[in-house]
């Protein structure tokens, strides 16, 4: 009896423990904010992007009210936009055809302040809402912002453990709360839209994929160069464009479309695109190839302190189009093999171009020639690493490429 | 440990001896034949069916004549009233018309002029007869012939069988047990015929005397569980033995634990299968029910009709009800868990879809989850309840009443109803109903966890309920064998079921005397 009564006693001391000490992190899926996009921007804004301000601000001085906070130290430098659902304007399928979303769908926070928490945390006395950062799809950084380094700033998104490794970083010339005030047409947020514009990597490579927070916070702790993508916007429309170029931490300049294709191609990470190329003298026409397969090998080559590297791209691909092609040698093997000439000199020559301007411009090392070094001729980067920044803009490259036209799609 | 062990040997070597002691089949009893003297045959016959009391034999004087005679049969599967119109009557009282006309009384005399049925064969030997006695046939012999007669007495028009209803299976039989005891045992010795089934009987109740029998195979079901049985049976002190279910958690372990320790059964196959096994079953007069024994979880599990498809079809469906078994205790929990504190982990989009369904209910989702859940409870109840001609109404009120009517006026989110509906439906794909029933027990607990303790809540409850459950033990097996004492040999037919050509084996755990259920491939056949 006593055995028993010591025995349920501990049982129930214990299920006390257990629930008692339950419940304090909990919050229903509908309390909180779910922070979708995140820009950041500096203030006081640029006078010259200033002018690009949405017109929709009704009274600048009201809401700059609500923006501004207290600070314990400083000046303001830094505007932090959060995006958030409104889900009460989150149309229910309440019925066939009856479309009950009315207003907008999202609403864009803006606060002022020096310090990313803190500002996070004021945020709290504008929302009602707990905000929640785990669904965060994308970071977009203006140029400004950008240009003065990204250490000084990611430092809350690396410690912060809602942060995902996965959120995209991106670059946008002007004011980057503008790309969150877009209203897309074919989603209800436009950072929901804008994340999965890099789902497309198999269709297009002339984005940059490997935007991802995780490799960013790699890339700026290893002392790699790397390139982020560049977004800009329209009222309603997003559009990934080219590249950021970092070179120390910092922004260095924008690469256009083409050189992101170039810099995929050379760092591996071109998933799919399409190149297109006059047809072989005598014709008129073009033809356009669909890449699928495309492996590129980079070997260091060093003579003494010399050293120059060799890129070896093999590419695989299909005849996807021809456009005022009138000749009846389409299949011909002498054919293909010229437009195959084609496409080899198409890609040496893009790839070449790229190298020396991303020498020349930036001094940015985008295609990670340090790393393989590193790898591959550990002595050499032992004796000369430490001088990289300054032999790098005069290092050779060759570019060799391996074209292979596998289906011909007749 | 070593007691455990001692008898694990001893096990073994009894397993050793058996090994070409009892043959399921007749054959072993070919070599012997009938003697002259009629006593001597019939207790010899009653031998060779180790004398269940359900075989019956009368020993008689041929009408006005000196001349022995008797007859032997299975009490469950004659019809006796044919016996005693056209086998005893002309023999007993009539017979004398015959002997009148000078016709001299003997064996050939019997069988050509004294008996009113249709098919009449001699035999000689033990097997055909045991095997024609087994199958319903009545067996009469005659002082001073080595040779007997077999009458055909079998019961062949459908006696009134029940259609299993708690139990329906798609392609299995369609038969269920009735009320009578004796029809029972006729429902079980017509799938068996097998000498060694053995019937014991038992009176349980002090005024009501129910007759409970104790049905086994001598030969597989392990001694240990059925010596056990009996005493637990011959201890069972009760005022009326009405259901079989209160008989059984009078003979177990854990009469208190919300997963069924015994399990009930309707359907004379599944017992007949269980038996050939090595478990060991019980059946109550005046309950249509027979409780089986030792259980397991993954026994309750299994269906009939887990036999009578291939078996990659049968062993998906297997797993189906696993996933059944699981999210009907813990879905709520577990939507719970993750809507509350890991919404992290829900894709984007569904997130929201879910946040904004939700935005306007005035309760937490534990409360939410609750109030379904008791809405859900009670429509079960009232569904049994009711008239199956009112039945209509509690689904319409339950369905859209309830379901539409409560989502369109903000009570409960609409993710809930749905939530709540899979959980309902994944209850009904257990096919043990008392193992349904303690999987809806298990959900409010779980609920309570999770929205305490969120995914380490239900990842506490699971600790302890698997902790629960591996203690569990009943007739010395335990509850989540062959999982958990791990034997791989009978996990061929426990969450997946193997090909028959691969189940030539008993079950291991439930330690059967005859490990083998078919010897070679020719003689392989399986009952559903």
């Amino acid at each position: 009896m006593r055995h028993s009564l010591k025995r349920s006693s501990l049982l129930l001391f214990l299920i006390g423990a257990l629930l008692l000490t339950g419940c304090w992190d909990q919050k229903d899926i509908d309390t909180r904010g779910y922070v979708l996009g995140l820009a950041i921007d500096s203030y006081p804004p640029d006078p010259q992007s200033s002018e690009s301000t949405g017109p929709n601000q009704a009274s600048p001085q009201e809401e700059e009210k609500l923006e501004k906070m207290q600070l314990h130290t400083g000046e303001p430098g830094y505007a932090m936009t959060i995006q958030l659902p409104i889900l009460a304007n989150a149309d229910m399928p309440e019925g066939p055809g009856i479309q009950s979303a009315e207003g907008s769908q999202s609403w864009e926070i803006t606060q002022i302040g020096n310090s990313f928490f803190s500002i996070n945390r004021e945020m709290a006395s504008r929302t009602g809402l707990s905000l929640y950062y785990e669904h965060l799809q994308v970071l977009i950084l203006s140029e400004e912002v950008a240009r003065k380094g990204l250490i000084n700033i990611l430092d809350m998104f690396m410690r912060e453990p809602e942060m995902r490794r996965g959120i995209k970083v991106l670059i946008c010339p002007g004011e980057a709360k503008s790309i969150l005030d877009v209203v897309p047409r074919i989603d209800k947020y436009s950072s929901v839209y804008l994340s999965g514009i890099f789902d497309n990597s198999s269709r297009n490579s002339r984005m940059v994929y490997h935007t991802n927070m995780g490799d960013v916070i790699c890339a700026l702790h290893d002392g790699h160069d790397f390139v982020l993508a560049k977004v800009i916007s329209t009222k309603d429309e997003n559009k990934a464009s080219g590249g950021a170029v970092f070179h120390n931490g910092r922004m260095a300049g924008w690469a256009t479309e083409m050189e992101v294709e170039a810099i995929n191609l050379i760092r591996n990470t071109y998933e799919g695109g399409v190149i297109t190329v006059d047809t072989p003298k005598g014709e008129e026409g073009r033809v356009a190839m669909e890449i699928t397969n495309e492996k590129a090998e980079i070997t260091p080559i060093v003579n003494g302190d010399q050293v120059s590297f060799r890129i070896d791209i093999k590419v695989e691909g299909d005849y996807s189009e021809d456009i005022n092609l009138h000749t009846h040698e389409k299949l011909s093997e002498p054919f293909l093999k010229s437009l195959e000439a084609e496409y080899e000199k198409e890609i040496q020559d893009l790839c070449t171009e790229t190298i020396e301007s991303m020498q020349e411009k930036f001094k940015a090392d985008v295609f990670q020639f340090d790393r393989i070094l590193q790898a591959g001729e550990p002595a050499y980067w032992e004796r000369m690493g430490s001088d990289w920044n300054s032999i790098y803009p005069d290092v050779g490259v060759t570019v060799h490429a391996d074209v292979h036209i596998i289906l011909t799609g007749i | 440990m070593v007691k455990l062990l001692k008898r694990r040997l001893e096990k073994k070597d009894r397993k050793k001896d058996k090994k070409f002691g009892i043959k399921g089949d007749t054959d072993h009893l070919k070599p012997f034949r009938l003697s002259e003297i009629v006593e001597d045959n019939i207790t010899r016959l009653k031998n060779s069916m180790n004398n269940t009391f359900d075989i019956k034999s009368r020993e008689f004087q041929i009408g006005g004549t000196k001349y022995q005679a008797a007859i032997l049969y299975i009490a469950d599967l004659v019809n006796e009233e044919m016996i005693m119109s056209h086998l005893l009557k002309p023999l007993i009282l009539q017979s004398t018309a015959v002997i009148d006309s000078d016709t001299e009384v003997n064996f050939q005399s019997v069988k050509d002029s004294m008996l009113s049925i249709g098919s009449v064969q001699e035999a000689e030997t033990f097997d055909e007869i045991v095997l024609a006695v087994m199958s319903g046939d009545t067996f009469l012999c005659i002082q001073g012939y080595a040779k007997g007669l077999i009458v055909n007495t079998r019961e062949l028009n459908g006696k009134p069988f029940a259609v299993p209803t708690v139990e329906p299976s798609v392609k299995g039989p369609q038969e269920a047990f009735v009320e009578t005891l004796k029809i029972n045992l006729g429902l079980i010795r017509k799938r068996i015929r097998d000498p060694n089934l053995m019937l014991e009987e038992y009176k349980i109740g002090r005024r009501s005397k129910s007759e409970s029998v104790l049905v086994y195979i001598k030969g597989i079901a392990d001694p240990d569980i059925v010596e056990d049985l009996r005493k637990r049976l011959s201890s069972v002190d009760l005022d009326m033995g009405q259901s079989a279910f209160q008989i059984g958690t009078l003979v177990t372990d854990r009469p208190d634990s919300i997963f069924p320790q015994v399990q009930i059964t309707e359907r004379p196959d599944k017992l007949v299968v269980s038996l050939s096994e090595g478990r060991v079953a019980v059946l109550t007069d005046g309950s249509p029910n027979a409780i089986l024994v030792p259980v397991t979880l993954p026994i309750l599990m299994q269906s009939p009709d887990d036999y009578c498809e291939s078996w990659l079809v049968s062993s998906l469906i297997r797993i189906s009800r696993y996933v059944g078994l699981f999210l009907s205790s813990l879905f709520p929990a577990i939507y719970i868990a993750i809507t509350s504190y890991n919404p992290g982990m829900l894709p984007t989009r569904l997130v929201l879809s879910i946040a904004s369904t939700r935005t306007g209910v005035p309760f937490s989702a534990f409360i939410e989850a609750l109030l379904m859940e008791a809405v859900l409870e009670l429509l079960q109840e009232a569904s049994i309840r009711l008239p199956k001609a009112v039945g209509q109404t509690v689904s319409i009120v339950g369905g859209l009443v309830i379901g539409q009517s409560a989502v369109q006026a903000g009570i409960v989110s609409p993710i809930m109803v749905i939530v709540i509906s899979v959980t309902a439906v994944t209850s009904f794909a257990i096919p043990d109903y008392s193992l349904g029933l303690a999987s809806r027990i298990l959900r409010v607990p779980f609920m309570i966890l999770a929205t305490t303790l969120g995914s380490f809540g239900i990842a506490i409850g699971m600790l302890l309920l698997l902790t629960y459950l591996s203690s569990l033990k009943n007739f010395g097996i335990r509850y989540l064998s062959p999982i958990t004492p791990y034997r791989f040999q009978d996990w061929k037919d426990t969450v997946i079921r193997a090909p028959f050509k691969d189940l030539k084996k008993r079950p291991e755990f439930l330690n059967p005397e005859d490990t083998e259920r078919s010897h070679s491939r020719k003689k392989e056949k399986e009952i559903s």
